[in-house]
């Protein structure tokens, strides 16, 4: 029983496409900007002013000093909330206006929120166990206490937006986050079960963040340097980004702007290692997504890598790729050299990147590229952003847990097949 | 009466649980938590504390241990067990075939320990590098895959007390959509004196039932494919969800969804014989148990796991699911799990007990 692969029927299943974008990130908030950000090859690092970095060697990260919740957020009190739940109800606004689909409208809809996180709002117990080392005493603080609930970086979208209809589910599958959450969405609009999903990730550059990658050894100096010879690991970062899917045929009636269509996602575990990422289990991972949109390795045009800049993510997503795709793999970028690592936001931010890049026809570059990495030598679109026909592209995310996720867009031709 | 007929028969049926496994303050396994629902008497021996005799070291060895959290402690096990009863390794599935769905809430104790490190050490990054898996929320389901060899999708899923139900919903939408043939799921809670501290702030002290804690993981397959010595112990017919807006439309807000759950699952309100709430204390408990009554009408109210157990939290509605199972046995009938979190979701599942 069940010894072959486990793949998609995809006969009835519905086409569904990305009709809204809510981004925020530290090369721009909201479509315009970000597209900006990304053709400009606009770089997100910055000193931190979020938390005191004395004792730290390096102090860069890509934080968003000018975000203010209170420009996105009407019906609920920002005070009230954990600046992650914050970041995922304000890119939440944000994409609802850019697929021009009112709360109203949404209100009787059967609507999927899914919200990726890595470290949700670990901030507020930041702050409840700093005040009880500061006091020696053991009280918790009220308000931390309440902001402190990752499952409210779901719930409170719906809260805000009064959508009475959704089901709202928070998925905290650390760094492939948000494809985990587009890949949910994708599903129940696909098979009937939502007719809107409001899907993606949103995490906030935190003191716990930073202190654990510092420890690990891979927050690099200055800036991120995916797939160089000289990278020195990651930046911290933070931002949300929340994509609008619905189905093709409702999309096309109500004249909804279309950015991409969803092809499909796979999933896999290396049960292998907590933290290590693993070959094999990137690779299968790789040649699922594939399976499940109905795509072809061939038929991938770029590649929006995981691309961390860290020495042991680098070498081994690139041998992962190069596993599965016969020839020369297509370009491959990261987005992180821009963006910083984003967490949980990272693969959303990601895909959003990608919908933007079908759509107009670019490559986002990978920055601060100095020198190429012989034991990676793939086309990282160095430095600048390329014009590109792109039709089908590849959004990869990996994470601790060995939780791999990887997401296939493609430009929506009406009269695909 | 002619005996319903079994999912396996239905090319349309949905998914069947057949096998489940659990731990709690009623003890270890689900014979363990069988018999305690079954033996009458006082049901207020217990009141919300610790799975018994739990040491995570002592449960699963010494190897691979050192740095695991009490959650991800009880969900390798829960998950082990429930392999030794499904029979044959990952009863016959290939290892990526089968997926890992586990319900979760932050984990507060781990987060807070490694926070306090960071504050009162020389440094704040003298930390115990060790320690950093745990304090992701993904830590336990990713232990269940590498302790049991499960390389299919691994997703950990949260969504405060209706946690549980959410994760059936994705498990089911999982093997729906093709990305698994059968799921390993289920939902853990850990006991900590620190989330009882995070908890008490949030509700006032003594405002809640006691916090107790417990895994109970489950085996999710397709009605076709379930054989040899597993028989479906329930088929899932709907899984349903909604959200209030404040205290007032709690009631409202659960009876349309369980109206919709029927409609869905075109079950008639006479099939249904109880419905297991969440039941937390205070109004949001109330309100949730006047709209099931307003949807389902009078029936059976199963609460006495939550009263044995205390408020397991992410685990709740895996808990109220094995209730159903168990007062439900050999029935063919129709079993309600609710929910009503306090963040703004109610909830409910339909399932067919056999």
């Amino acid at each position: 029983m069940g010894r072959e692969t486990a793949g998609r029927q995809t006969a009835g299943r519905r086409r569904v496409v990305v009709t809204g974008l809510g981004i925020i990130s530290s090369i721009g908030t909201g479509v315009p900007e970000f597209a900006e950000g990304l053709r400009e090859g606009r770089s997100g690092a910055r000193p931190i002013t979020a938390f005191d970095t004395r004792g730290f060697a390096y102090t860069n990260a890509c934080d968003l000093p000018d975000f203010a919740p209170e420009r996105w957020i009407a019906h609920l009190d920002p005070r009230e909330l954990g600046r992650a739940t914050q970041l995922s109800i304000a890119s939440s606004v944000l994409a609802l206006r850019d697929a021009q689909l009112t709360a109203e409208a949404l209100r009787d809809q059967r609507t999927l929120i899914a919200v990726g996180t890595t470290y949700g709002e670990s901030g507020e117990l930041d702050r409840i166990v700093a005040r009880q080392v500061a006091s020696g005493s053991a009280a918790v603080e009220t308000s931390a206490a309440h902001r402190s609930a990752s499952s409210r970086l779901s719930a409170d979208i719906a809260r805000e937006l009064e959508l009475t209809r959704a089901e709202a589910v928070t998925i905290p599958t650390a760094c492939a986050a948000g494809n985990y959450a587009i890949g949910y969405g994708f599903d129940a609009v696909a098979d009937g079960e939502a007719d809107v999903a409001l899907c993606g990730g949103a995490d906030a550059l935190l003191r716990m963040t930073f202190v654990t990658f510092y420890r690990l050894g891979t927050i690099a100096p200055s800036i991120c340097q995916p797939f160089d010879r000289n990278r020195k690991g990651i930046l911290t970062g933070e931002g949300g980004a929340m994509l609008v899917l619905e189905e093709l045929d409702a999309a096309s009636a109500r004249g909804a702007h279309i950015y991409a269509e969803v092809l499909g996602y796979g999933l896999t575990c290396d049960a292998h290692h907590p933290v290590a990422p693993d070959l094999h289990g990137i690779a299968r991972c790789i040649a699922r997504a594939h399976h499940n949109a109905g795509t072809t390795p061939a038929q991938v045009d770029y590649i929006s890598a995981h691309g961390t800049g860290t020495r042991a993510n680098d070498v081994t997503e690139v041998a992962a790729i190069r596993q599965v795709f016969a020839g020369e793999p297509p370009p491959t970028s990261s987005l992180k050299s821009m963006l910083g690592h984003t967490m949980g936001a990272a693969s959303a931010l990601a895909a959003a990147g990608c919908a933007i890049a079908l759509e107009n026809g670019f490559i986002p570059p990978t920055i601060n590229h100095a020198e190429a990495d012989p034991e990676i030598g793939i086309d990282c679109v160095p430095n600048h952003a390329r014009p590109a026909d792109l039709r089908v592209v590849q959004n990869n995310s990996l994470a601790f847990a060995g939780n791999n996720a990887v997401l296939i867009l493609g430009r929506c031709a009406e009269d695909r097949s | 009466m002619t005996p319903p007929l079994r999912p396996g028969d239905r090319p349309e049926a949905g998914p069947v649980i057949t096998a489940w496994e659990a731990y709690s303050p009623l003890g270890h396994g689900a014979g363990a938590h069988i018999a305690a629902l079954r033996a009458s008497g006082d049901r207020s021996a217990l009141s919300g504390s610790a799975v018994p005799d739990f040491d995570v070291r002592e449960i699963l060895g010494r190897a691979g241990t050192r740095s695991m959290d009490r959650a991800a402690g009880l969900a390798v096990a829960a998950t082990r067990g429930l392999l030794e009863r499904a029979g044959p390794p990952l009863a016959g599935y290939a290892p990526e075939d089968v997926g890992v769905v586990l319900g979760v809430s932050d984990g507060i104790k781990s987060v807070m320990e490694f926070l306090r490190d960071t504050w009162t050490r020389d440094k704040p990054y003298d930390v115990d590098p060790s320690h950093v898996p745990r304090t992701l929320m993904n830590f336990a389901a990713g232990q269940c895959a590498i302790w049991h060899r499960v390389t299919g999708p691994n997703a950990t899923i949260c969504g405060s007390h209706a946690t549980a139900l959410l994760t059936l919903n994705y498990a089911r939408r999982l093997q729906r959509n093709g990305h698994a043939r059968a799921s390993v799921w289920g939902a853990v809670e850990e006991l900590s004196p620190e989330r009882a501290a995070v908890e008490s702030a949030r509700t006032g002290a003594g405002a809640g039932r006691p916090p107790g804690e417990g895994c109970v993981m489950f085996l999710l397959e397709s009605s076709q494919a379930c054989a040899g010595d597993r028989t479906a112990l329930a088929e899932v017919l709907a899984v349903e969800f909604g959200i209030w807006a404040d205290l007032d439309t709690i009631r409202d807000s659960l009876a349309g969804c369980l109206r919709r759950a029927l409609e869905r699952a075109a079950v008639r309100r006479d099939e249904v014989f109880a419905v297991a709430p969440l039941s937390s204390a205070g109004p949001h408990g109330c309100a949730e148990r006047a709209g099931a009554a307003d949807a389902l009408g009078g029936l059976p109210v199963l609460t006495r796991m939550a009263d044995a157990i205390g408020d397991t939290g992410a685990a709740s509605g895996a808990f109220q699911i094995v209730e159903l199972l168990v007062e439900g046995a050999g029935s063919g009938r129709v079993g309600v799990a609710t929910t009503a979190d306090t963040e703004g979701r109610v909830g409910c599942a339909l399932l067919r007990i056999y």
